[in-house]
């Protein structure tokens, strides 16, 4: 596996020798870096996640490393914020009380690749939740821990970290959830493939329902569920999933939370009490129902954007079949039932 | 609904054949993941040309046997024929012509231009709802949209149900399944 990455043809897969190429030249200082395994993540369909571990030193003491590449699906991206924006929001977030991973680099054009990738650094343990659920106690630690991290996200000074220059900042008031609902409901018209007088009748009821009252504006993580965090021993050590971040109403990550089945993990009672008690945010129950729909509308939109790629010329993969069938009915049935329809 | 049947047998062979085929160590798995590819790609075409292909024999087989019919009665000699002449007859009087053929893209079209238009006329109302008068006014219309729209999810979901799907722990899901 070697080679220069210049001389070599621009792939749509991400494959192992241009990628060895890669990080060689961007880790010069680690002599004689190998790339052992490549394996891509089935978890996530946002965008594809791959480990590749790598080695490098002396033949006797050799140094080992798994990395985290994100890249954008071949057909480009099946979220309405590009690459880069994840990877800026983790860079911004690192080194803040919320663990993130560490981003190493990121690249806009790889001479490899037909799309950008990021590469960050992968923090050992587990996403899958298997362990957790089969361990009452682990449960219940890590659920309460998860509780904790979103309180301390969203007291996070999102100003200090930069975020407010990678992402718009709303009024209080409605425009916390109006200006996010804007980009959704902006994504659904550029990707829609058909009507869905259903999406629109969902859309305008957000619009007209937009909570008035905001305790504050935080960074908003978006994607708030099991799965979407790295758990080892019995502590939280990164939040990952990251593109839907944005500023707003911190209630759209407790109804994320809900929406998710955080209370598989933590019971409803102990999630409010331990997020107003740690992050002195109240907990608005109706604007917690508002975001309920609101992500009914959002999974609606983003699930059936990747309809977009089925075309003449190319037609995906199935998993994304499964994806835009399976979850665009689900959260369109669910929204339209949260609004009395 | 989109994507259409064509377009998700196309993307079941695409993964077949860059995904599963070539990870398949057992020369069996392989022999049968590559009759599974032959057979999809068959239900691709059977899907485009399957109505059009059977109406198009049926209108042509209905042609002959009305040709056949007469030609018969004319020819048979001692009633050697009657068996097969009353076989067209009761035939022809059971069917006195075939079914139409469905236009099936003919309807998928007219339907997705009919919920266009229905996109477009909640959005209008939703901005004419400014004015709260109006509003009052347009409820029972409103009332009525929605009414539509309960039924045309419900009238949808035994098409989604095969591909159900929601994020989180199976456990939390019953809460938010729809009844």
């Amino acid at each position: 596996m070697s080679g220069r990455p210049g001389a070599l043809p621009v792939s749509a897969e991400l494959e192992a020798a241009p990628l060895e190429a890669h990080l060689r030249e961007r880790l010069p200082e680690r002599e004689d870096l190998r790339l052992t395994r490549l394996k891509r993540s089935p978890g996530g369909m946002s965008r594809e996640t791959w480990f590749a571990d790598v080695e490098w030193g002396p033949e006797e003491s050799r140094q080992r490393q798994r990395l985290t590449v994100r890249t954008d699906h071949p057909h480009g991206a099946v979220m309405p914020t590009p690459l880069k924006f994840e990877h800026d929001v983790m860079k911004a977030l690192h080194g803040t009380a919320v663990p993130v991973a560490e981003t190493l680099w990121y690249e806009e054009q790889p001479s490899f690749l037909n799309r950008p990738l990021y590469v960050r650094d992968n923090v050992p343990g587990e996403a899958s939740p298997k362990r957790m659920f089969a361990d009452e106690r682990l449960r219940s630690r890590i659920g309460r821990r998860l509780v904790e991290l979103l309180a301390d996200l969203h007291t996070v000074d999102w100003r200090a970290c930069g975020l407010d220059e990678i992402m718009e900042v709303p009024k209080p008031g409605r425009e916390a959830a109006l200006l996010e609902l804007e980009k959704w409901k902006r994504f659904w018209r550029e990707t829609a493939v058909e009507p869905k007088p259903a999406l629109a009748e969902l859309y305008a009821w957000l619009e007209r329902n937009a909570p008035e009252e905001v305790a504050r504006i935080s960074i908003v993580w978006g994607d708030v569920g099991v799965g979407n965090f790295i758990y080892r021993d019995d502590d939280i050590v990164a939040l990952t999933d990251w593109e839907q971040a944005h500023l707003g109403d911190p209630m759209k990550d407790i109804a994320a939370a809900l929406w998710r089945g955080i209370e598989d993990i933590v019971s409803k009672d102990e999630l409010y009490s331990i997020y107003q008690e740690r992050s002195g945010i109240p907990i608005d129950e109706r604007s917690v129902e508002y975001y309920s729909a609101f992500i009914d509308a959002q999974y609606t939109t983003t699930s059936a954007s990747v309809f977009q790629l089925f075309t003449p010329d190319s037609v995906p993969d199935v998993t994304f079949a499964r994806l835009g069938l399976g979850i665009s009915y689900r959260c369109l049935d669910l929204g339209l039932r949260a609004i009395g329809v | 609904m989109r994507p259409r049947p064509d377009e998700l047998l196309r993307s079941i062979n695409r993964s077949l054949g860059e995904v599963i085929i070539p990870n398949l160590a057992d020369d069996w798995a392989r022999y049968v993941a590559r009759s599974m590819e032959k057979i999809v790609a068959h239900l691709a075409v059977r899907w485009r040309l399957e109505l059009e292909l059977a109406a198009e024999d049926a209108a042509e087989l209905d042609e002959l046997l009305r040709e056949l019919a007469p030609a018969l009665r004319e020819l048979d000699g001692g009633g050697r024929l009657a068996g097969a002449t009353a076989a067209i007859e009761a035939r022809l009087a059971a069917a006195p012509g075939p079914p139409p053929a469905p236009d099936v893209a003919g309807v998928l079209s007219a339907s997705e231009a009919y919920r266009a238009t229905l996109q477009e006329v909640i959005e209008e109302l939703e901005s004419a709802g400014d004015d709260p008068d109006l509003r009052a006014r347009l409820e029972p219309l409103r009332e009525r949209i929605r009414r539509y729209l309960r039924r045309e999810l419900d009238r949808d979901r035994v098409l989604s149900e095969p591909t159900d799907m929601l994020f989180g722990p199976p456990a939390a899901q019953p809460a938010r399944t729809s009844s």
